[in-house]
């Protein structure tokens, strides 16, 4: 498995467009993880901000000894430091609800299809009615019934993405679990939970991996959005979608820096999971191995 | 293919100038040519008009709209000084009657003369017909025991108790005109077909919380209107205010966000802007042993650190006002130490709101026990008021400078209201408004009693008999200058104690167009017409 994920990856066709956007991701990865190092200023600690040095325009050289190299917010917090800082709480956000979501949908998914009948009828009627519902709203719903916080953010995304994955998972450990080697595994007698973890699922897993990456873009996209709109990290704490947010209404009054910047950074950051994500996709999924 | 997508983009630009040039070029021309062929006077506002019963809530919404319908026995000027509007004068003929002068000469629209039996059916119609949700000003007029009319130009009214203030709670009542029997229902009124007053416009039509259109009253007492006809537009987005306005649509808007007016100026409209009779703040709870979200440095909860003084002044001094005022409303606001901007009766010349002091607060903090600072969560609602959640922030950095550690929670202001009321907060941002120093005193700073009626918003339950002993005697002058000092003082006195921390009265900002010569602001926040005059002429 991870030889052929290897091999696949080193022998992918290598486009302009796919090598700035696994740059621009690393970079953004890389970004993220030296966040404290490298931002002028913090923009969590209120210390240190400076309120009268709100809505400066980029390039002025603030009283804590910054450059606010793009200008600072309504606020006074450093635009390019809420970046970076703001990255972190969307990188860290998404890719842990992403995983949990995935890991919970697999199971349920997995589950649904060995024990069958009425396991199998809960879980997916559940599964049913969450796909017919848009996914921002589940998450607003859920969101709203547990309060704001990242910690609630996470459990509203992984609430608003498992259920993709087990469909998935299901339809796949259906196929799989009729094939001879399950057969022999059954024949063995061996124990239900070593089947399911040993046997099933990993040979289930491929297809719902491949889903990862491209879950990890929407999660950015809908952590942003709930952000934007409120709901999401608090208001002192603020992440991409909220920076954008808070710039929001100076829009029309010439200071364009304020949204504009966490903004850009934000379509960059979900552009480049999602061209990534694309082409990790497309090397894991069996049917275009044929090509 | 390649050559097809130029073309596309090309056309695809030149579709998106000629649409951004035709807006540029139209609007201007667009808006002279309707000055010169309709003299309507066009008003977006943002009170939403929702009745047309004058007597049915006491807010702003209803009342700076109605006000061009109905009038009142006596007028607020800009300085909240009483001046006479249907009554010409008053004087107290013992502690418990009032005398009223009406004006002479005055019909309501339907032709009808004004009399002192009008002033008694109002009364009465809001103190014994009225029934909730309708009672927004049955408190005036609770405490009134007796209407007599010695001749049709006088009423004499006997209250229970002395009512020092009784002009001042007519300057909010609006003076109906008794039908010839029984007493008209919200519901009648608001047909729309027996909306008559006195005032120097009559109801033209009415579309429930979008439209009011008004006519001149060409028999009107006063000074006749410019405007023959009068039209409101409720337009509740801000930016849909300030959109209609700066093409012509409108010749005024109110409410304009501050941070709008820079680039309204560029594009023409003119600015006019008046400190708010009012105030927002800081209030603590006081009352309570612990609270929630209340800690020391290392997250253990910690008796109620505001029940000291000491502290109250120290978070009071570590507020730095001007980046509220400068930064967040854009300059259009005044720093507060008080509950009215200065100047006004009964403010306090000596209380002025002056630049942090950290280290002075620093050592009030150390003082009280409280070397190191403690964590709290400063509540407020988002939305409500100018600058609310942005000013929890500011308010969060400056108190970071004495180590205080505030953890902002803003959230949507009804929620606000329902976790303030539940005691879910410590320390929370708030807002008021009244007619007079006194009222704002009276019901945020004296001690809770529901029997005198004091302290309905005083919800961190703040106790100073001396306070309330001052505002009491203060009450019981009649209007002038020695009441307006005896206010102050009992200001003075509480402000001392910091039970709240006044933080700014924001502007209320009206933009207005080419037509408009000048626009009167009124501290009220009222919008009408008779406060727009004309350009030219």
């Amino acid at each position: 498995m991870k030889a052929r994920i290897l091999s696949v990856l080193k022998k992918r066709p290598h486009g302009p467009v796919m090598t700035l956007s696994k740059l621009l991701l690393t970079t953004y990865i890389l970004l993220a993880v030296a966040a404290p190092v490298i931002a002028p200023q913090n923009p969590y600690d209120p210390l240190q901000i400076y309120g009268w040095e709100a809505s400066s325009p980029p390039g002025t050289t603030g009283s804590g000894g910054y450059l606010y190299l793009l200008g600072t917010d309504g606020l006074g917090r450093d635009i390019a430091s809420t970046i970076l800082y703001g990255l972190r709480i969307s990188l860290v956000v998404s890719i842990i609800s992403s995983a949990a979501a995935a890991l919970i949908g697999l199971t349920a998914g997995v589950s649904a299809a060995w024990f069958g009948k009425w396991v199998d009828v809960a879980i997916m009627r559940l599964v049913d009615l969450q796909l017919s519902l848009p996914t921002i709203l589940i998450a607003l719903i859920a969101i709203v019934t547990l309060g704001p916080g990242v910690d609630r953010i996470i459990l509203a995304l992984i609430i608003a993405q498992w259920a993709t994955y087990a469909r998935i998972a299901r339809s796949v450990a259906l196929s799989e679990a009729n094939k001879p080697y399950m057969d022999a595994a059954r024949l063995m007698r061996l124990p239900t939970s070593r089947i399911i973890f040993r046997h099933l699922l990993p040979n289930s897993i491929a297809p719902a991996l491949t889903l990862i990456p491209i879950e990890v873009g929407h999660a950015v996209a809908l952590e942003a959005t709930l952000s934007f709109l409120g709901l999401g990290v608090p208001i002192d704490k603020p992440s991409l979608g909220s920076a954008v947010a808070n710039g929001f209404q100076y829009l029309l009054t010439g200071q364009y820096w304020i949204s504009l910047f966490p903004g850009l950074a934000l379509f960059g950051l979900i552009a480049s999971i999602n061209f990534v994500g694309e082409d990790v996709r497309r090397s894991l999924d069996p049917r275009s191995k044929s090509l | 293919m390649k050559l097809g997508n130029l073309i596309r983009a090309g056309v695809l630009c030149t579709l998106l100038m000629s649409i951004f040039l035709g807006i540029v070029s139209s609007t201007p021309a667009q808006a002279q040519g309707q000055a010169e062929d309709q003299a309507e006077l066009r008003i977006a506002t943002s009170y939403k008009l929702m009745t047309l019963d004058p007597h049915f809530a006491n807010l702003n919404e209803n009342t700076s709209l109605l006000s061009h319908i109905y009038e009142r026995l006596v007028y607020q000027d800009e300085k909240l000084e009483l001046k006479p509007g249907l009554a010409t004068s008053w004087r107290p003929l013992s502690d418990t009657r009032w005398e009223f002068k009406l004006r002479e000469n005055v019909r309501f629209h339907d032709g009808s003369e004004f009399t002192a039996d009008d002033v008694g059916y109002t009364i009465e119609r809001i103190r014994d017909v009225l029934k909730p949700p309708s009672g927004g000003f049955r408190s005036y007029v609770s405490g009134i025991k007796a209407i007599s009319a010695p001749d049709p130009l006088t009423v004499v009214i006997q209250t229970n108790a002395p009512v020092p203030n009784l002009p001042l709670f007519f300057s909010s009542i609006f003076v109906m005109n008794r039908p010839s029997e029984g007493y008209q229902t919200t519901e009648d009124l608001n047909t729309g077909r027996s909306s008559i007053g006195t005032g120097p416009y009559r109801f033209e039509s009415w579309s429930s919380g979008e439209r009011l259109r008004l006519a001149r009253n060409d028999s009107y007492w006063g000074d006749k209107s410019a405007w023959p006809t009068v039209s409101f537009r409720v337009v509740e987005n801000p930016a849909a205010r300030v959109a209609a306005l700066s093409t012509g649509e409108v010749d005024v808007a109110d409410a304009i966000p501050a941070r709008d007016v820079a680039s309204l100026k560029e594009r023409g409209p003119r600015i006019a802007n008046i400190g708010a009779a009012r105030v927002n703040f800081v209030q603590f709870d006081v009352s309570r042993d612990t609270l929630p979200g209340v800690t020391d440095k290392s997250g253990k909860p910690i008796a109620n650190p505001f029940k000291n003084p000491l502290v109250r002044r120290a978070l009071a001094m570590a507020t730095d006002r001007g980046v509220l005022v400068d930064k967040i409303l854009a300059g259009y606001g005044t720093a507060a130490a008080q509950v009215f901007p200065n100047g006004l009766p009964g403010t306090s010349g000596n209380l002025t709101a002056g630049p942090p002091n950290y280290d002075e607060a620093r050592s009030l903090l150390a003082r009280a026990g409280f070397p190191d600072g403690f964590n709290l969560v400063l509540a407020g609602p988002a939305g409500r008021y100018p600058g609310d959640a942005e000013s929890l922030q500011a308010i969060a950095q400056s108190w970071a400078r004495i180590g205080v550690n505030a953890q902002p929670s803003a959230a949507p202001f009804s929620v606000f209201n329902s976790k303030r009321a539940a005691g879910e907060y410590a320390v929370w941002y708030g807002g008021t408004s009244g007619e007079a120093v006194d009222v704002i005193l009276h019901a945020l700073v004296a001690s809770p009693d529901p029997e005198r009626g004091t302290g309905a918003l005083n919800f961190g339950k703040y106790q100073n008999a001396a306070f309330d002993a001052m505002l009491a005697k203060a009450e019981g002058i009649k209007e002038g200058p020695e009441r307006n000092q005896a206010l102050a003082e009992a200001t003075e006195l509480a402000m001392a104690d910091q039970p709240i921390i006044p933080l700014y009265h924001f502007h209320h900002i009206v933009g207005f167009g080419p037509r408009i010569g000048s626009y009167v602001m009124h501290p009220r926040g009222w919008t009408t017409a008779m406060q727009t005059l004309p350009a030219g002429e």
